[in-house]
């Protein structure tokens, strides 16, 4: 037992315990605290992807549609429902941020939100909705820490869902 | 997080399932061929998909798979006589061909034609390369046989084991397409085991800890890019491919073999974990070879006279604290192999996957449940072959790479990420 002291005595003090009658002992409290989570949609055709996911119930996530197009070296921010503060407010205490494009326009924006949540220290992942992605990862890559390409539509919901959204 | 039900699909193979009629589209590793190493050998009890069968050889050659048990009386045909061309149960003398045909019943009438009436479920084995192969669906649905890389080039550049997992497929596949741990759990390894050690790409996966990710799709599955810091203005890339149903495959070091996993479900709470190391142009070095006999690289020590590993639940896997405090090991565990077994099977036989928390670099696993679950209710309600059982999806290749900090690796690593008989991988 190289050095240690005593040997297990009862079948939860080893690996043997990993049975499904042991599972019952599990501890079943909840683990994790609600988490926050903010989506940005990068581009038109993003905002169309977010759309029906943003009238859903959602644990602690919130949608949001950045502006296109703006000179202004502040991005601007709209909310599905209603107006969205500043990104600065919007990202006040977030866990995960998630950046969803499907061209490449949002590179922009991408960087300003990264660039925000690096601050905080936040790793923003990014979330191409194309198998053509060639342009728009490129835009993306910079600006994510985690960055996922993937054609289907049904990929965002069943990430967001996965993370506790 | 995962839905309870969608855990349940997704872990559940057996007859009549959802993911066990997926599984059943596909070819799948059944026995190491030298299991049966000659005409009459003993015959082998295999449990695959929760079916319970016996593998055997006859004298001309012919390999069989059928149902482990006697029509007669249910006793198991393990303990029969492999002699003249099939097998003969021990009990009342009746005997079966390689299909499951019974040939013999030695209290009937051999004219009375009723053994005829006798035949037992049987399923395709087929030798290519080091394994024997089966495909336990419909036989007009029948693929052509595998084209893995690992199973296609020559005997001498080729090695393969088995070891017996005990716990679900599901949470072993999750462990073969998770490259974040590789840097904490496994970090011992890359200095000092035989077959990672000396690859410059490890001195860039040991300096930088905290990789980028990059998850895209594939036909047959997914291609997961480990992105790390190399020299100015460039990237250390690790891609890792995963081909449906579960099928891995690890980057490779330097010139060293590349390797991977086939998970195959025994039953829902036990796993086959296949492991292939192979050279795609030239032979292993005869030290490569005895290296991974001895347990080195993916492979592992075996209680003797059994795939079970050395190191295993019932000896808590010989933890060493010793060598976790030098940092010898990360976990106390010695092995690439066993430190993920021993954590995987930690978990329990099915984990629940309603309690996790998962993160952005999880990515991977989140879309390889998507992709099952999709492709398993595309058959299901639409009869759509999925991903992975087209030959041209299985001739895929892993890769390590140093590319320029603007080029993405999806597009610079095209042909490195597909087989190309004879011509050598791309390794750092």
């Amino acid at each position: 037992m190289n050095g240690t002291a005593f040997r297990p005595t009862l079948l939860n003090g080893c690996a043997r315990a990993a049975t499904a009658a042991e599972a019952r002992f599990r501890i079943s409290d909840d683990n994790s605290r609600p988490r926050k989570l903010r989506v940005f949609a990068l581009d038109p055709q993003a905002e169309t992807a977010l759309l029906p996911l943003a009238s859903q119930a959602w644990h602690g996530a919130r949608f949001l549609v950045c502006a296109t197009g703006d000179d202004a070296s502040n991005l601007r921010l709209r909310a599905f429902n209603g107006p969205a503060g500043t990104l600065e407010s919007e990202l006040e205490g977030v866990d995960l941020v998630v950046m969803v494009a499907h061209s490449p326009v949002g590179g922009r924006a991408a960087m300003e939100i990264a660039r925000c949540c690096v601050a905080r220290g936040v790793r923003p992942l990014g979330l191409v909705l194309s198998n053509a992605a060639g342009g728009v990862a490129s835009a993306l890559r910079p600006w994510a820490s985690v960055l996922v390409v993937s054609g289907d539509e049904e990929y965002l919901e069943e990430m967001l869902r996965a993370l506790r959204g | 997080m995962l839905k309870k039900e969608i855990n349940e699909l997704l872990t559940q193979t057996g007859p009549g399932t959802v993911m066990g009629d997926l599984f059943r589209q596909y070819w799948i590793p059944a026995l190491l061929a030298s299991e049966l190493p000659e005409n009459d050998a003993p015959p082998v009890r295999v449990k695959l998909l929760s079916e319970r069968l016996l593998a055997f050889r006859d004298s001309q050659g012919r390999y069989g798979l059928i149902d482990e048990f006697c029509a007669h009386r249910g006793v198991s045909l393990w303990f029969g006589r492999n002699e003249e061309g099939g097998l003969r149960c021990s009990y009342h003398g009746w005997k079966y061909d390689a299909t499951g045909q019974c040939i013999e019943v030695p209290s009937e009438p051999q004219e009375s034609g009723f053994c005829g009436r006798i035949k037992l479920k049987d399923y395709p084995l087929v030798k290519v390369g080091d394994v024997l192969w089966t495909h336990m669906g419909d036989p007009g649905g029948r693929p052509p046989l595998p084209e893995w890389e690992f199973a296609a080039v020559a005997p001498a550049q080729t090695y393969t084991s088995k070891r017996w997992q005990e716990c679900n497929w599901l949470q072993a596949l999750e462990g073969g397409i998770d490259s974040s741990h590789v840097s904490w759990l496994h970090s011992g390894g890359l200095r000092t085991d035989p077959l990672f050690k000396g690859a410059r790409g490890n001195e860039y996966s040991l300096q930088d800890r905290q990789p980028v990710f990059e998850v895209v799709e594939s036909d047959g599955g997914l291609l997961i890019g480990a992105r790390r810091n190399a020299e100015a203005g460039h990237y250390y890339w690790r891609i890792t491919q995963f081909v449906l149903p579960s099928f891995t495959m690890i980057p490779p070091r330097g010139d060293h073999p590349i390797h991977g996993h086939f998970w195959i479900p025994i039953d829902d709470e036990n796993t086959w974990a296949w492991s292939y190391d192979y050279h795609p142009n030239r032979a292993l070095a005869a030290e490569e070879r005895q290296a991974m006999i001895e347990g080195h690289g993916i492979h592992n020590q075996y209680v003797p006279g059994t795939f079970r590993p050395l190191q295993n639940k019932d000896n808590d896997y010989l933890m060493d604290r010793a060598a976790q405090k030098l940092g010898e090991t990360f976990s106390g565990v010695w092995g690439i192999s066993m430190q993920d077994a021993s954590l995987q099977e930690s978990m329990g036989p099915i984990v629940d996957r309603t309690k996790e928390n998962l993160v952005s670099t999880d990515n991977g696993i989140i879309m390889a449940r998507l992709r099952l679950r999709k492709a398993a209710i595309s058959l299901r309600d639409k009869k759509q072959q999925p991903p992975g059982v087209a030959p041209r999806h299985q001739r895929v290749r892993s890769a390590s790479v140093v590319l320029p900090s603007d080029e993405s690796f999806a597009d610079r690593c095209r042909e490195s990420l597909v087989a190309s008989p004879g011509a050598k991988h791309s390794s750092v």
